[in-house]
């Protein structure tokens, strides 16, 4: 409880120095403070909680093993979203070789409203359609909120990239909305 | 996507990644150009409608199983540690050992334990030669009278 207790009050490079250092402490507190933004992302990217899950724990191996090359010249939660976003374009890559694709709801069996989880579906169906740069891009930016310069980060694409890439992003969905509606 | 030079910072615009001055600017342009202002709100049409999307949040299962493997990844840099030291201490015992018993051997044999073993075999035989040689005396003694 005290290890736990210090590490509230250490920042996220703190703690990843400490875990660079075989504090195991450090990198469960690392792990806890940002799982659920890392689970979301990974689930809006993946639209199965399965995968997400599988997503997230890939990302954990690959933070892990590299949380020593972690310099700080970008937060942690950027270094580990990039980490992430290379396991989700894996898994996508992965899937898209399977046959068939089933069309899970992002809420994965809990409770909701038959119109809400409808929705949701369709949505997804969209979004699954466009390839997984697009996707991504739009996840990152419309669901996440994240500015240019994050994804640049995130992405590891320069910020005129980010601009042009969410741009044709937006123009193929925009197309795909239009046609799933007619 | 409109013919108007400005329509490429529309998007620029609709994510709030213009300065305020630029975007004062384009705010300007909107109240007078029909296709950016279409174009901005096709943009926001679609990000409502993108935002209604609902992240449901880990379910405490997804979440142990996660915390778990984290305490697993940790677990598995200290173990090396763990074994180096304990490795490092089992060696520290071992050289005790060896040390302790050879100490051990030196203080008992300091008396010399090899040479008395030598003495007792040379000894030995001398004490035999006296025994045989006192037989001998006792017999010529003893039953050599009546011996011519």
């Amino acid at each position: 409880v005290a290890a736990g207790e210090f590490t509230l009050q250490l920042s996220d490079m703190e703690l990843a120095r400490a875990a660079a250092d075989g504090d195991a402490h450090a990198f469960r507190a690392l792990t806890d403070r940002h799982i659920e933004d890392l689970f979301r992302l990974a689930l809006s990217l993946s639209g199965r909680r399965a995968d997400a899950e599988d997503i997230c724990q890939e990302t954990l191996v690959g933070a892990f093993k590299g949380v020593r090359r972690f310099d700080g010249r970008s937060s942690f939660k950027t270094w580990i979203t990039r980490i992430l976003l290379r396991q989700a374009s894996r898994t996508w890559k992965k899937n898209r070789q399977r046959t068939h694709l089933p069309i899970e709801a992002i809420a994965g069996g809990l409770p909701a409203a038959a119109a809400n989880q409808d929705a949701r579906l369709d949505l997804l169906d969209v979004m699954k359609q466009l390839g997984p740069e697009h996707q991504q891009i739009i996840v990152l930016r419309e669901l996440h909120g994240l500015s240019y310069e994050e994804i640049s980060q995130a992405a590891g694409i320069p910020c005129g990239t980010v601009e042009s890439r969410l741009f044709r992003a937006r123009m193929e969905l925009r197309k795909l909305l239009k046609d799933y509606q007619t | 996507m409109n013919a108007c030079p400005r329509d490429i910072f529309i998007g620029r615009y609709h994510d709030g990644e213009l300065d305020e001055q630029s975007a004062a600017l384009m705010q300007t342009h909107l109240a007078t150009c029909d296709a950016c202002a279409a174009h901005l709100a096709e943009l926001r049409r679609m990000s409502n409608l993108l935002i209604k999307i609902p992240l449901d949040p880990m379910t405490p299962l997804e979440q142990m199983r996660l915390g778990r493997v984290a305490d697993g990844l940790a677990m598995r840099r200290a173990e090396p540690a763990m074994m180096r030291m304990a490795m490092g201490l089992a060696a520290l015992a071992a050289t005790l050992l060896v040390v302790t018993s050879l100490w051990l051997a030196g203080v008992r044999g300091g008396a010399g334990s090899g040479e008395n073993y030598q003495q007792v075999a040379v000894l030995m035989p001398r004490e035999s030669d006296q025994a045989r040689s006192s037989l001998s005396h006792w017999m010529v003694r003893n039953l050599g009278g009546d011996l011519p």
